[in-house]
């Protein structure tokens, strides 16, 4: 859950990048770190990984303050998740208090699978943390649309974005940073809107009460 | 959202800090974090110097959830605080109520028995405030109505 502290005029937002294994989530925070233009602090980023390989074993961390909104300073915490299949505890961990998802992809037709399965474990891990995929703003991103043998737009929306109200979803190529910040700016525009509507809609409830 | 966290006012933070201060004061310690579920770092009160406490915040949290499930492992319900020992300033984390942490760090000179005795007594003061602050309605003296999110569709921008 977002926190929002009246005391110091800030609000908090968790966001987590959640997909199959090697499909690009630390790449996207690297991308994020590396070219962000912020006015405010821009974090380290943190990466608990192996040694040797690089592979995410915990978490990736990075924390961004964004620009002010009506005098609220917006921070966000932004996660990846291990995509190795092993790690599925982990994976639970990190999603404890999350706000909002960004689902990641891989576009290459023989990762379909993979990505099929990642999204059908982020469904049962949030259940098991007795969330609702359905409430939390989520969008999907389609990276490695720069390799060869990818998987067509509409095939992919077929096997993940396959509902009555569809989510949006982003091409991105994130090693070269394409689809990244339209990725990022999406699911925060959707997260601040969750938010603005739900302080908006307390009062009237309460009355209604 | 899924309720967990109170909605803090200017006034619980004073209370907060003011707990945190007389904890320091007696406890012998440097700084104290109050993390909140998720990792958000609500407030501290100490001897941050250069810390980037936000990163410690987070990785306390996340650090101390690994250690519940450590706990699951073994049998245990969970829990209720850890200790890191290290060579000049250890590290002390204590649940609150199951979702918020007090993360203390402290010289090694100090003993992490009068850390642990001190901190018993700040948790069931902040259990206070935050029974306080949950019973208040989460959009008391909020309106977020008032941003515009629209203004949000290029929060971040590429260099």
């Amino acid at each position: 859950m977002a926190l929002i502290n009246q005391a110091s005029k800030e609000i908090q937002v968790k966001i987590v990048y959640y997909g199959p294994a090697l499909c690009g989530k630390t790449t996207n925070l690297v991308k994020v770190h590396e070219n962000v233009l912020t006015t405010g602090e821009k974090g380290k980023l943190v990466s608990l990984a192996n040694q040797t390989s690089d592979r995410t074993l915990f978490f990736d961390f990075l924390p961004i303050e964004a620009m002010s909104i009506k005098g609220y300073r917006t921070k966000f915490q932004l996660y990846t998740v291990p995509g190795q299949v092993i790690y599925n505890t982990t994976r639970q961990l990190v999603l404890r208090g999350v706000d909002g998802i960004v689902f990641v992809a891989d576009s290459q037709y023989d990762k379909m699978s993979e990505n099929v399965e990642s999204f059908a474990n982020l469904e049962e891990n949030l259940k098991a943390l007795k969330l609702n995929l359905a409430d939390i703003p989520y969008v999907l991103q389609y990276n490695k649309r720069d390799l060869p043998d990818v998987a067509p737009i509409e095939y992919m929306d077929f096997l993940l974005n396959n509902r009555e109200v569809q989510v949006p979803a982003f091409e991105a190529a994130a090693m070269k940073c394409e689809g990244v910040f339209e990725t990022l700016n999406m699911i925060t525009r959707m997260l601040l809107h969750k938010l603005i509507n739900q302080t908006s809609q307390k009062p009237a409830a309460l009355a209604a009460a | 959202m899924t309720g967990t966290l109170p909605h803090f006012t200017e006034e619980d933070i004073q209370q907060i800090n003011a707990i945190f201060a007389d904890f320091l004061r007696k406890a012998e310690a440097d700084l104290v974090l109050l993390t909140a579920e998720g990792g958000f770092l609500v407030t501290q009160f100490g001897n941050a110097e250069t810390l980037d406490t936000m990163t410690l915040g987070a990785l306390s949290s996340n650090s101390f959830e690994a250690n519940k499930a450590i706990a699951g492992l073994i049998g245990e319900p969970t829990f209720t605080s850890t200790y890191q020992a290290g060579a000049s300033f250890s590290v002390y984390v204590q649940s609150i109520d199951g979702f918020n942490l007090m993360v203390v760090i402290f010289p090694v000179k100090t003993g992490v028995g009068a850390i642990r005795y001190y901190a018993q007594t700040a948790r069931d003061e902040l259990i206070k405030v935050f029974d306080r602050a949950r019973l208040r309605s989460p959009g008391d003296g909020l309106d977020l109505a008032l941003m515009n999110a629209t203004e949000s569709t290029q929060i971040f921008k590429r260099q």
